[in-house]
């Protein structure tokens, strides 16, 4: 197994998309170190499902938002496995509302979480990588690529996070450290409630994506998952969009069904 | 009429008093705009500024404010409404770029690049909306190649800026139902003083006069211009868009170096 004897840490990693990733990596035989916020069921209950495939798991709670939360990780990490090769950003967070309802403390709050922590945590884990050479995996939007109703604050931090990443590529690929992110289209976790109308987002990806029905987490856990692994190898400072086909292309005849009074088009020639 | 011209119009321009922002402030009073620009500490330098204003026949004001502060934005759209009654052009250009690796990063510095660079720009943006909206307005932002390439210690510029570009999409696409036209320019190294201020500048100026050859090394005065273009109405049916100016650096690779290592410094290109 690839993974073998190698330990990755996940933010975020006890549901949702983080979750899947880390039963991904798990499956191809690495350690984990899960990061999670404060729901502890939640955390137990993904340690319990992974140490049943026989891995070993460490669970560290923290608040990544801010230096102190950040350094208590790696404190926690040190005597803990104190081995990082595999290091997946995928905490996340973000308020929903148009441009001129973004407060200062939401948008601030946003761009802590999804860029001010992946930079510390990167940092933080840094020393644990740079030993062997490791890998840095960041989970990000479509809403980084496009503007998607509501998601200024977390489709601008995560485009600054993407940016972030390719500077991580970039200045430490001389410790044999790669970065990369995957950028999600819509995905059927707890945060598509975060929408105002989440059903249409449901029916929007199902209809315009051409894979023809909702993102599951575990779409997007493939692709980083496969970020993590050699067989990626050749990639630096990247954002693979995984988006089921959404932003492919724009199709009329589809568009004229579902918004146009077909009685417009019926009379004239008979 | 001829073209890019935007008499009867008024332009608010942060960090006005030096740089990429003076040079815009120059350009849009030559459009015959009225301008207000901004400036933190450089209360001389944006008096010589509103003098070439004034010498272009149009209207300068200087306001002083600190946009990194909660407040600093809407006190500044409250200053800018006690000298004029609309506003059409908002160029949000105060900017500050210092290179740390990545390695070296501390939160503060960080933190202040995305201050200044994208959450004033947010903040300022939203309290000049109301004016923006009611004539129709446009807003131009600054942007750089290091947020789309990774360019040596300019991880904490580069990413705010990426975020400013997002924001960028999201603003042009909420506003221009209401006729508010958002867009970006994004710049190469700028000749604006900042290569003095940084230990690695002489490098960075030695490269760029290499790679731009052709163009050369900008001046704020190359930038000036194509700002001008997004804030008229020439311009009208470009939304949300990116327009690099970076004298073709970022265009492709140049071999040149790698033929003269592998073949010698006589082959011929």
């Amino acid at each position: 197994m690839e993974m073998q004897g190698k330990v990755a840490l996940i933010t975020g990693g006890t549901r949702g998309i983080g979750l899947e990733i880390a039963h991904r990596l798990a499956d191809l035989g690495a350690d984990l170190i899960l990061v999670y916020k404060k729901a502890v069921a939640n955390a137990e209950a993904a340690r319990d499902a992974i140490e049943a495939k026989g891995r070993r798991v460490q669970l560290i709670s923290a608040d990544l938002r801010k230096s102190p939360g950040v350094a208590s990780v790696f404190e926690q990490v040190a005597q803990g496995l104190d081995q990082i090769d595999i290091l997946v950003l995928n905490a996340a967070f973000g308020t929903m509302g148009e441009v001129l309802r973004m407060g200062r403390a939401s948008w601030r709050a946003s761009y802590d979480t999804n860029v001010l922590s992946p930079m510390l945590t990167a940092k933080g884990a840094l020393p644990w990588l740079k030993r062997k050479g490791g890998v840095i995996t960041a989970t990000s939007t479509l809403g980084a690529h496009t503007a998607y109703p509501t998601y200024v604050a977390i489709g601008s931090s995560k485009a600054a996070m993407e940016t972030l990443v390719k500077y991580m590529a970039f200045e430490w690929a001389k410790y044999g450290i790669r970065a990369n992110s995957v950028a999600a289209g819509p995905v059927e976790t707890r945060a598509i409630d975060w929408f105002r109308y989440p059903e249409a987002v449901r029916i929007f990806t199902a209809k315009k994506g051409l894979a023809g029905r909702m993102g599951l987490p575990g779409d997007i856990a493939e692709v980083a998952a496969w970020l993590c692994t050699d067989a990626s190898r050749w990639l630096y400072g990247q954002s693979i969009i995984a988006e089921g086909g959404i932003l492919c292309g724009i199709d009329y005849d589809e568009w004229m069904e579902e918004n146009i009074d077909k009685s417009e088009f019926a009379g004239g020639e008979a | 009429m001829s073209g890019l011209r935007l008499e009867g119009q008024v332009a608010l321009v942060t960090g006005g008093s030096r740089g990429i922002g003076a040079a815009v402030a120059r350009q849009l009073a030559a459009a015959g705009a009225d301008v207000a620009i901004v400036y933190k500490d450089s209360e001389q330098l944006a008096r010589g500024v509103v003098a070439d204003i004034e010498a272009a026949g149009r209207r300068g004001v200087a306001l002083q404010a600190d946009l990194t502060t909660p407040r600093g934005p809407r006190e500044l759209l409250k200053a800018f409404g006690e000298h004029f009654d609309r506003l059409d052009v908002l160029v949000p250009a105060a900017g500050h770029a210092e290179i740390k690796p990545l390695e070296e990063m501390d939160e503060e510095t960080w933190q202040f690049s995305f201050a200044i660079h994208l959450d004033a720009v947010l903040a300022t943006s939203q309290a000049a909306y109301p004016l923006l909206k009611a004539s129709g307005g446009r807003v131009v932002m600054l942007s750089t190649v290091g947020a789309h390439a990774a360019f040596t210690g300019f991880a904490a510029v580069g990413a705010a800026k990426a975020g400013l570009e997002s924001l960028k999409r999201y603003m042009a696409s909420e506003w221009i139902a209401e006729g508010v036209r958002v867009n970006a320019v994004a710049c190469g190294t700028v000749d604006t003083g900042i290569l003095e201020r940084w230990e690695i500048g002489p490098r960075v100026r030695r490269f760029m006069e290499r790679k731009t050859v052709g163009v050369g090394i900008a001046s704020p005065e190359d930038v000036a211009p194509i700002v001008a273009f997004l804030a008229c109405d020439e311009s009208r049916y470009i939304v949300g868009q990116t327009v690099v100016a970076d004298g073709g650096v970022t265009l492709g690779i140049d071999f040149e170096q790698w033929v003269h290592q592998a073949y010698g410094a006589d082959a011929k290109l």
